[in-house]
């Protein structure tokens, strides 16, 4: 089965020629360069004056796993406020701060994304993320497990532990979990507000294990880059939203030491203290650091205005943060001597000086850092507002007048705290491809995802040119997965399942003796029954297929 | 006979080293086991297919099927209950709920909701398992389900010496009356304070609590059935605590409006993490209410109660409790999803009634149609929800019986549906 | 013009929501129009003229008669105008309204004037639990206008309320005001068990001692201030019952509390019979 799609003005900033009318050809759902000898196409689609992309990828969404559903059932009343009726091939559900995972799958489909990566996966709570994605449909998934809270490493680093150890570790947890990549949450910091401890600076030591997050951070990155995982360790730095952050974050650049990581929400981490509110605009410094560091790669996790949840692995600044949190309830939790959360409804409004400076800071940053291919396009979904609203925030980044217009309406006093009004940059539509399609793609290691040459999935976006980007970005004419159609126009036409990506390094597996003995010690469940065999998260995620990407262990 | 691993599913505990021996089919707990447990297993007796029944006569699961799909066309109002199932189980549920508009609830939702309620109208901190066992160094112990109810409790998380991390000796407070032998397995060594009150007492327990611990001028004495000497020591002991967890299990907290209480514990936990570390415990999870809520929660982003009528979701406790909907006389059909203990027969409710039962459950009076299917963790694999909300597990199948799942009849049971329409 | 008049032809097989008869959505429609316009029940949509015979023709006055507890939110978002309801009413009647008039002839369910912002909501029969409250997940109840039950209320009434009045002649359930922000509840009759738990400020003002009161309330003697004096002034305007009650002047007995939760709310306690 051969299908065409022909006149399509096809943005690909991967291959030779970016920017082109061309015709694309699929089979079996994957592009193919051309119909073999003879072979006849079964069916065209006349996509002449529309622009085709690859399918959309979010590498930082938080779509499963149970501080998503803590959210959920804390927000009856907005869930229910929100609802999304049946159709022919979707189920009911609903569509509140945090979405039901059948939403999640259906609004991300007919927007033309078709992989979205959850960010923050607790190894114990691997299953019910599983499960939960499982549940999301149409999309492809995988996840980050999250390491550098859990008594177990920082009882390896507190005892001076061999790397290989650790790299061992972070490579076991990879496997046992079914993850993609390893993140990083408030290194340390999570585990220390267990023991009372309420911040953590980068070079502050654990009050138990007397390790610091600089250390965590360098020992985690190194270890995933020795692996070879093609995702750098995903970093969630010390001190979120608080004012003067910038100091933490740029000294958790310094320690990577050169190694790759990459900066997630930046947006939450670029605070300074100028001002008469003690609060101001970091963006400059920062983006100053990513754009002299190539080994930075960064997503920005935009605020938007509205009601939100945010839902966070970091209960030490979560429940700082919660007296802000509106409507005024909340839920933090310890997790398992693995990790935390914090889950905290915010309503951010555009004329409360705070939210009005931080929707500012994010844009600043995007503007300011140069390279596309090293800045994502996030909301931190849900946390600084909900996916479906990245088509707005494309429209604030292509269009420079429009963006000034809704900085005129927000708090002045903010107003007058940003750059952001003499920033004249405008991203363009190949811009726009990079940061959400193939530098995604290519930071993840996800080969035949995020382009539309020879051999890609035939996840193919057609969209009709609009002067409002808005309006084109959010009801594509056409959205196919893996080459079949599943939305038109933003009406969900196929409910098919997403397959779950991973990566296996290699690793030693003497780990498992030590690893036996400390859950015997201290947990409440066997090592047997932690782990997720690939047949179980196949079934937990009802995957047709695990993609497993390659990962290519380097010496240190 | 062989000796296999097993996770048990009859309490929210889903304690994962159970030894069990198969002989014949028959399984015995040899280790790991306790009083619930082995007598869950027990229970089980000889592996039995027995076959679906419609109106009382045996018939295939084909015609079964058939006959169920025939009772839900004829329905308008149909009503989906019990949901005592794993996670798969749930997921063809609702598969089934959003197809035919149905109302759904857990059989056991009323005690679910109360801690739930407060989740939704106040929030919360709370701790797992492990957190609990490797740095509580005080147990606040509500009720007596941490005993009746989780009979694993005290040994598995509470016991001193567990595990190394928590090096200082436990302190434990048990706020109700408890008989002499659950006192009696308290751990040895653990300095003990009881308050010894009334369970109907404990609203007034937990607000004089709280007053005492932000030192607001109450007077204690005026509490009546419970030691002014001890509340105050309880409340200084609270205080004092470096990582305090409070547990209880809802089911005990059997009056109207208990969730009040639960409220007022949640705010006590809240003041005290103002200072020190404090966490609430809820144990809960049995006969898959936790699972059943978490799927459906998911799913569709509203918990349960739930209603998909109209093709859309809705949820409403007031007006969407299993029993309500009953009492009211609206539903004109119940389908009944109880996989794991059995213990909860469909309620009579004079409307016709699918019943997707256990093997060995025989009911009083025999419905529309009935289908035995396997029960997860011994005729079939399944996943479950422990009491914590964090912990998923997997129950590997101990034993063969030829029962389909209550998944596998769910799904058959949609197919049905969806191919004549 | 005489009032628009919503005649309940049969029960309805299952509960339906009604808060489309609502006058700002009746307004400027024809008979035809109104006759046809949808109510959803359970798996069934109902037409407006299916459900009702239909009389009268003045929509900012509104009569639904024969009312049915299946007929639920009744008056829910109203904003303006005036709605009679004969009958017993089901649940969630003025549920978020601002403003109008809503008079029942009869008795209602639970979490009557929910979440309300204005208005008044006046019931000669009794009301369900959760008068003045709000729906399960939010975290204040009603937040304006006025509620009076003639009749008793049941539990929790007055839960979460976060301003207005709820004036109750009979009695009330247990916990009565419980979570309470702020606001005025009044019952002249008797309170059920645990009346203010966890109430933070508002004043809760009762015709007769409770049997027992909570033990984190604390006495705070006797009273008969302006501020108190005035409030009790203002119910006047509410009926004979609250006219006799403030004119009786009585002195209350102050209790504040809860100091398990807070304690910036009050009890005030008129002397006379338990």
């Amino acid at each position: 089965m051969l299908t065409r799609f022909v006149g399509a003005r096809v943005i690909d900033p991967v291959h030779a020629t970016p920017d082109a009318v061309r015709d694309l050809y699929v089979r079996d759902g994957r592009i193919v360069s051309g119909p073999r000898d003879g072979e006849p196409v079964h069916r065209t689609w006349d996509a002449a004056g529309a622009i085709a992309m690859a399918g959309a990828i979010d590498l930082h969404t938080h779509i499963g796993g149970g501080k998503v559903n803590i959210a959920r059932g804390l927000l009856p009343e907005l869930g229910r406020e929100h609802p999304l009726a049946a159709t022919e091939v979707c189920g009911a559900c609903t569509m509140g701060p945090a979405p039901s995972t059948l939403a999640t799958g259906y609004r991300y489909a007919a927007m033309g994304y078709t992989a979205c990566f959850e960010p923050a996966m607790l190894p114990v709570n691997a299953r019910q993320a599983h499960m939960e994605m499982g549940d999301t449909p149409i999309v492809d998934k995988g996840a980050y497990a999250m390491l550098g809270n859990d008594d177990f490493l920082l009882r390896l680093l507190a005892d001076g532990a061999d790397r290989r150890e650790i790299r061992d570790y972070v490579a076991w947890t990879l496997h046992a979990t079914q993850a993609i990549a390893i993140k990083v949450v408030n290194a340390g910091g999570i585990s220390a507000f267990k023991f009372n401890q309420r911040s953590l600076d980068v070079d502050e030591a654990h009050v138990h294990y007397g390790v610091t997050p600089r250390t965590i951070l360098r020992e985690l990155a190194r270890a995933v880059h020795d692996l070879g995982v093609p995702h750098p360790l995903h970093v969630h730095s010390s001190n979120l939203g608080v004012p003067g952050n910038v100091d933490s974050t740029l000294a958790t650049i310094d320690a990577a030491e050169g190694l790759p990581i990459h900066l997630t929400h930046l947006q939450f981490h670029s605070y300074g203290t100028e001002g008469d509110r003690r609060f101001s605009s970091a963006a400059a410094r920062i983006a100053e650091k990513v754009n002299a560091s190539p080994n930075v790669s960064v997503d920005v996790g935009q605020i938007m205005f509205g009601q939100t949840v945010t839902a966070s692995g970091d209960s030490m600044l979560q429940y700082r943060n919660a007296r802000h949190g509106r409507p005024a309830k909340w839920v933090v939790m310890d997790i398992e001597c693995d990790a935390g959360c914090g889950v905290v409804p915010f309503r951010y409004r555009d004329r409360d000086f705070v939210n009005a400076l931080q929707w500012a800071i994010g844009l600043e940053l995007f503007l300011l850092i140069r390279d596309p291919w090293r800045v994502f396009l996030t909301t931190d979904h849900p946390n600084g507002g909900p996916f479906t609203s990245y088509p707005h925030l494309i429209k604030l980044l292509m269009d420079g007048s429009f963006r000034k217009d809704v900085l005129a309406r927000i708090n002045p006093e903010a107003a007058a705290m940003t750059a952001l009004g003499s920033l004249e940059r405008e991203y363009s539509l190949q811009e726009i491809a990079i940061m959400t399609r193939a530098a995604p793609a290519r930071i993840l290691g996800l080969e035949d995802h995020g382009h539309l040459g020879a051999g890609a999935a035939a996840n193919i976006v057609i969209y009709e040119p609009h002067p409002d980007p808005e309006v084109m970005f959010a009801t594509p004419r056409w959205v196919f997965k893996d080459g079949e159609l599943v939305a038109e126009r933003g009406e969900v036409k196929a409910v098919p399942q997403g397959a779950i990506h991973t990566v296996k390094p290699d690793f030693d597996r003497g780990i498992e003796r030590r690893l036996k003995t400390w859950f015997e010690q201290h947990h409440t469940q066997s090592l047997a029954s932690f782990k997720i065999d690939d047949e179980e998260v196949c079934e937990c995620g009802r995957a047709p297929r695990l993609a497993v990407h390659a990962c290519r262990a380097r010496s240190s | 006979m062989s000796l296999r691993e097993a996770t048990c599913a009859f309490c929210g505990l889903l304690c994962d080293d159970l030894e069990v021996e198969v002989a014949g089919g028959v399984l015995r707990v040899v280790r790991g086991g306790c009083a619930r447990s082995e007598a869950a297993f027990a229970a089980l007796g000889e592996p039995a297919a027995p076959p679906p029944r419609i109106a009382g006569q045996a018939a295939t699961l084909d015609a079964a099927v058939a006959a169920a799909a025939d009772v839900l066309r004829a329905a308008r109002r149909p009503l989906i209950g019990g949901l005592d199932v794993d996670v798969n189980g749930m997921r063809s549920t609702l598969a089934l709920a959003r197809r035919i508009g149905a109302v759904v609830d857990h059989a056991d939702g009323a005690a679910k909701y109360r801690n739930l309620h407060v989740l939704q109208e106040f929030g919360g901190i709370t701790t797992t398992f492990a957190e609990a066992r490797n740095r509580a160094d005080l147990v606040v112990l509500v009720g007596d389900g941490w005993s009746r109810r989780f009979p694993r409790f005290l040994e598995r998380i509470v016991a001193p010496g567990a595990s190394g991390a928590a090096t200082a000796a436990r302190r434990i407070v048990t706020v109700t009356a408890i008989d002499p032998a659950t006192r009696m397995a308290l751990p040895k060594g653990a300095e003990v304070l009881a308050l010894d009150a009334p369970l109907v007492g404990l609203p007034a327990v937990c607000t004089m609590l709280q007053a005492l611990v932000e030192g607001r001028p109450v007077q204690p004495a005026r509490l009546a059935g419970v030691s002014q000497e001890a509340l105050v020591r309880c409340a200084e002991w609270i205080r004092a605590a470096r990582y305090g967890v409070v547990v209880w299990s809802a089911a005990d907290l059997d009056w109207p409006h208990a969730e009040l209480t639960v409220q007022a514990i949640a705010r006590l936990v809240r003041t005290l993490n103002g200072s020190t570390r404090f966490a609430a415990l809820p144990l809960a999870g049995t006969d898959g209410d936790l699972t059943a809520n978490a799927v459906q929660t998911w799913q569709s982003g509203v918990p349960l109660p739930a209603s998909y009528a109209n093709g859309s979701v809705d949820f409403d406790p007031n007006r969407y409790a299993l029993r309500d909907v009953l009492a009211r006389g609206e539903a004109d059909a119940l389908v009944w999803v109880s996989s794991l203990s059995g213990a909860v027969p469909p309620p009579a409710s004079g409307v016709p009634t699918i019943a997707l039962t256990r093997a060995d459950v025989r009911l009083g009076m025999a419905p529309s149609v009935q289908i035995p299917v396997a029960t997860p963790g011994i005729d079939a694999s399944g996943h479950l929800l422990r009491s914590d909300k964090v912990i998923t597990l997997r129950l590997p199948r101990l034993r063969e019986n030829g029962l389909p799942s209550a998944s596998t009849v769910l799904d058959a049971l949609l197919g049905q549906l969806e191919q004549r329409c | 013009m005489s009032a628009l008049k919503f005649v309940l032809r049969h029960t309805p097989p299952s509960a339906v929501d009604v808060s489309g008869l609502r006058p700002a959505l009746l307004a400027g429609k024809s008979r035809k129009e109104i006759t046809k316009l949808p109510l959803t029940g359970w798996n069934e949509i109902h037409r407006v003229g299916d459900l009702f015979s239909i009389r009268g023709d003045d929509a900012q006055r509104v009569v639904v008669d024969g009312a049915d507890e299946r007929l639920l939110r009744i008056g829910a978002g109203m904003e303006g105008g005036e709605l009679t309801v004969v009958g017993t009413a089901g649940d969630y009647l003025g549920e978020s309204m601002r403003s109008g008039t809503i008079v029942v002839r009869g008795d209602v369910g639970t979490f009557v004037g929910a979440g309300m912002r204005g208005g008044r909501i006046d019931v000669s029969g009794n009301a369900g639990a959760f008068a003045g409250s709000g729906r399960a997940g939010t975290l204040q109840g009603m937040a304006g206008g006025a509620i009076v039950v003639r009749g008793n209320a049941g539990d929790r009434a007055g839960d979460r309320m976060r301003r207005g009045l709820l004036l109750i002649e009979g009695n009330a359930g247990d916990y009565c005001a419980s979570r309470m922000l702020a606001g005025t509840a009044v019952v002249l009759g008797r309170v059920g068990i645990d009346a203010g738990y966890l109430m933070r400020r508002g004043t809760l003002i009762l015709g007769r001692s409770p049997a027992e009161l909570l033990p984190t309330f604390n006495h705070n003697g006797w009273h008969d201030l302006l501020a108190i004096r005035l409030l009790l002034e203002s119910l006047t305007v509410y009926g004979k019952r609250f006219q006799s009650f403030a004119r009786s002047r009585p002195s209350l007995s102050r209790w504040l509390g809860d100091l398990g939760c807070d304690g910036k709310g009050e009890i005030l306690i008129a002397p006379g019979r338990p």
